[in-house]
């Protein structure tokens, strides 16, 4: 009989007289690998079930909404309740740039990153200038403006959306271009993970963390926190517009209706928050929570639209740090993120 | 002894082979025969369009296996719920074509059919199969096909359109000059995407609304944009009222039409006759949402049980005792299944490069009107093709046809369309 016991970072398995013990925290990279192998053998394992991998091509979309909005969350000190936006941005720059030019999702891909750049330069003195609630407000009520602004200019084709965006991959054999396809969306996750977890880890992931326990404190003690918090707004909001550049591309067709509304939100708000806030990794495991309830809940039929809500809540209320603070509670030495949403 | 036996193994030997070459093909043909023709369905189940278009369709298949199936096969429905998201609308499209192996797929919604028909464009090739779209107006829809036969063509669309407003066939204007001899008309539409084409116009092909109703003699002396989220009413309908209009054309579709209708009832136009395009207005239950209030109003797609063919009443007795509700995209649920058995009995064959000609070339009539499809694989329209159907509230919640005069006989020949203040002297209000 194996007993497994959980020792603050240890998983302990005892067989006998026999003991192994196995490393569960994710700075041992042998974690995160075998993490990474598990993802990317889903597309192998699924390859004859097209809508089990279009859905793990979402999972990995939603996921590289949410890690940049983790490294955000906490590089600003603010809550944004409008990442959409940014998916919106680069949705719709890339399917009209396809659309109008005949652009691949190569050629648009740079076009995307500098809207991005742009888009983020414009919007990020907000991260200074509204500190907390208001900051929420303001981005919570940037996509719907931006919702609005697609009804009301036709070049954005209002509820239908854009359609014949080029595809993200054409090769002739549908099968084969939805899984390449699917390993695009599992490379760009991994890239951002990768990007997001060394940041976290260097220098610039500690000025993260001192703006976000206190900006008073953090710029007393000698930070520019103006300059840090701009620079994380714009890089992380180019991450989450390049997550709209692969859904246009990926679907080959883009709507505001879709990605600008408040249900959006609150499912990439719920991942964060599902995964454990401000955590890096759990928004993977929120991002596939996520997307695995909704497709399973599905089989009770109208009663999955009660459902899904209720079991979100139930489990925001249950799992304050989110799933992977079940394993967190053990684990005290590594500095923990929390998000607070101050009244200055 | 040897040879013996190995005569007599040899000859049960060929014995079992020609039974079995007998026996065989039959037995195959039959388990193929067997196999059914699958039907899939990506529909947001929670609203009441999709619960409308899944009882439909439901129906449909039912009869059609009680009918012997398609060719002897049966058929079987899949439906997949695409909760109005994209990512799961394309899940499930790719899940129905390439592991279903559906034939058909029905979509629903302009923005879920767009990005099926994209996905569909790829697969087609691999996988070839068909599309019925409905509840997806935009008039751009069809474009695809219009523009990119040989990559769309296998998307047809069983629903009506926004440009439609434009046909005559439609008689929509004739309907304003004749049926309700509107000499003023005040023209509000609700500003919001799939209205464009009525705002804006399409140049060079489609003017605006205000310019076809104009140029057609009705003179338009007010016009206005509205919000869809707009919930105090009163403020237009006073300057609808100083306008001098005698009859309000609102086109609806998102619009609070309950509240809009309350509100009329108590402002300075509520003698003026209000026609309102879609919405819950289109629903049967309205007159009750509206506490009695929709005394006069008309409405397009009215939830009025008509009786087209002989097929029409069964129909909608079934849909009733499902407790679901009769909308403008239920025809098209209904029908569709069997517009696909005509096709196929027609052809001979299941074959949808022969099934998409033999649906362009084809008629094909069962609950409804007639299907037929032009270039564009949209419906022809005008009754006895897809007609523009309007209905209007009359005493006690009444809901009777108006428009066309065809279903007006067949439906309530001695009731007409008659003018708000006349229904309101008539009412003693």
């Amino acid at each position: 009989m194996v007993k497994i016991e959980h020792k603050r970072a240890l998983l302990v398995f005892r067989f006998g007289d026999k003991k192994f013990e196995w490393p569960i925290e994710t700075r041992y990279w042998r974690n995160p690998i075998l993490g990474v192998a598990f993802l990317a053998l889903l597309p192998v394992i699924f390859s004859s079930h097209p809508d089990i991998l279009s859905l793990i091509a979402t999972a990995n979309i939603y996921a590289c909404i949410a890690i940049p909005l983790a490294w955000q969350m906490t590089g600003i000190g603010r809550l944004n309740f409008g990442p959409q936006a940014f998916v919106g941005i680069g949705g719709f720059t890339a399917g009209l740039l396809s659309i109008h030019l005949g652009w691949g999702p190569w050629a648009t891909f740079p076009i995307v990153i500098i809207t991005g750049i742009l888009f983020g330069l414009i919007l990020s003195p907000l991260t200074n200038i509204a500190k907390g609630l208001y900051f929420s407000l303001v981005t919570l009520i940037l996509p719907l403006i931006f919702l609005e602004i697609t009804y009301y200019f036709g070049i954005f084709k209002g509820e239908t959306g854009l359609f014949g965006i080029a595809p993200m991959i054409s090769i002739g054999n549908i099968v084969a271009e939805l899984i390449i396809a699917n390993y695009f969306s599992l490379i760009m996750m991994v890239l951002f993970l990768f990007v997001v977890v060394k940041v976290f880890d260097s220098r610039i992931g500690l000025y993260s963390a001192a703006i976000n326990d206190d900006e008073e404190v953090a710029n007393n003690l000698g930070l520019n926190i103006k300059k840090w918090k701009i620079i994380c707004f714009v890089v992380t909001s180019v991450m989450i517009t390049l997550a709209g550049w692969f859904s246009a591309h990926y679907f080959g067709t883009f709507a505001g209706v879709t990605y600008l509304q408040l249900p959006f939100m609150l499912k990439i708000l719920m991942i964060v928050m599902i995964g454990g806030r401000g955590d890096v990794y759990g928004a993977i495991y929120g991002a596939y929570f996520i997307v695995i309830l909704e497709k399973v809940l599905t089989i009770f039929g109208t009663a999955n639209y009660l459902l899904f809500p209720l079991i979100l809540l139930i489990l925001l209320f249950t799992l304050r740090e989110g799933i992977y603070g079940i394993y967190r509670k053990h684990k005290y030495r590594e500095y923990y993120p929390t998000i607070r949403v101050r009244k200055r | 002894m040897k040879r013996k036996a190995l005569q007599l193994v040899l000859c049960l030997c060929m014995i079992f082979l020609i039974t079995g070459m007998i026996i065989l093909p039959g037995f195959i043909r039959e388990s193929f025969a067997a196999e059914p023709i699958k039907i899939g369905f990506i529909g947001a189940l929670s609203t009441p369009y999709g619960a409308s278009n899944k009882a439909s369709l439901e129906i449909s298949i039912d009869e059609i296996n009680k009918a012997g199936g398609i060719m002897g096969r049966p058929v079987e429905l899949i439906t997949e719920d695409w909760k109005r998201e994209i990512p799961l609308a394309v899940a499930a499209y790719k899940k129905l074509v390439m592991k279903d192996k559906c034939l058909i797929v029905f979509t629903e919604g302009t923005e879920g059919s767009t990005a099926c028909a994209q996905l569909g464009a790829r697969l087609y090739s691999t996988y070839p199969h068909l599309m019925f779209s409905f509840w997806s107006a935009h008039e751009s829809l069809m474009d695809l096909v219009g523009n990119e036969y040989n990559k769309y063509k296998f998307m047809f669309r069983v629903y009506s359109n926004t440009a439609d407003s434009y046909n005559p066939a439609f008689g929509f204007n004739d309907f304003f000059k004749q049926t309700v001899g509107t000499k003023k008309l005040a023209l509000l539409i609700e500003d919001i995407g799939w209205t464009e084409v009525y705002r804006n116009g399409r140049p060079g092909v489609y003017p605006t609304l205000k310019e076809y109703l104009e140029k057609d003699g009705i003179q338009v002396v007010y016009e206005g944009k509205t919000d869809i989220k707009e919930k105090m009413f009163l403020p237009i309908l006073e300057k609808v009222a100083a306008s001098g209009a005698d009859t309000i054309y609102w086109v609806t579709g998102y619009t609070d039409t309950v509240t809009l209708v309350k509100q009329w009832d108590q402002s300075p136009a509520k003698d003026m006759d209000l026609i309102l395009m879609s919405g819950a207005v289109s629903y049967a239950a309205f007159w009750k949402m509206t506490g009695g209030r929709a005394l006069g109003v008309t409405a397009m797609w009215p939830e009025i049980p008509i009786p087209f063919t002989n097929k029409s009443k069964p129909f909608l007795d079934e849909l009733k005792a499902r407790g679901s509700g009769l909308l403008a995209s239920t025809y098209g649920a209904y029908d569709g299944p069997w517009i696909l058995k005509a096709a196929a009995e027609e052809v001979g064959d299941f074959d949808v490069e022969k099934l998409i000609k033999a649906i362009e070339k084809g008629e094909f009539r069962h609950s409804s009107w007639i299907w037929a499809f032009d270039k564009r694989h949209e419906p022809k329209k005008g009754y006895p093709y897809l007609p523009n159907i309007m209905g209007q509230f009359q005493e006690d919640g009444r809901y009777i046809v108006v428009l066309p005069q065809k279903l007006i006989e067949v439906t309530n020949p001695k009731a007409k369309y008659v003018r708000v203040k006349d229904l309101r002297k008539r009412a003693g209000q």
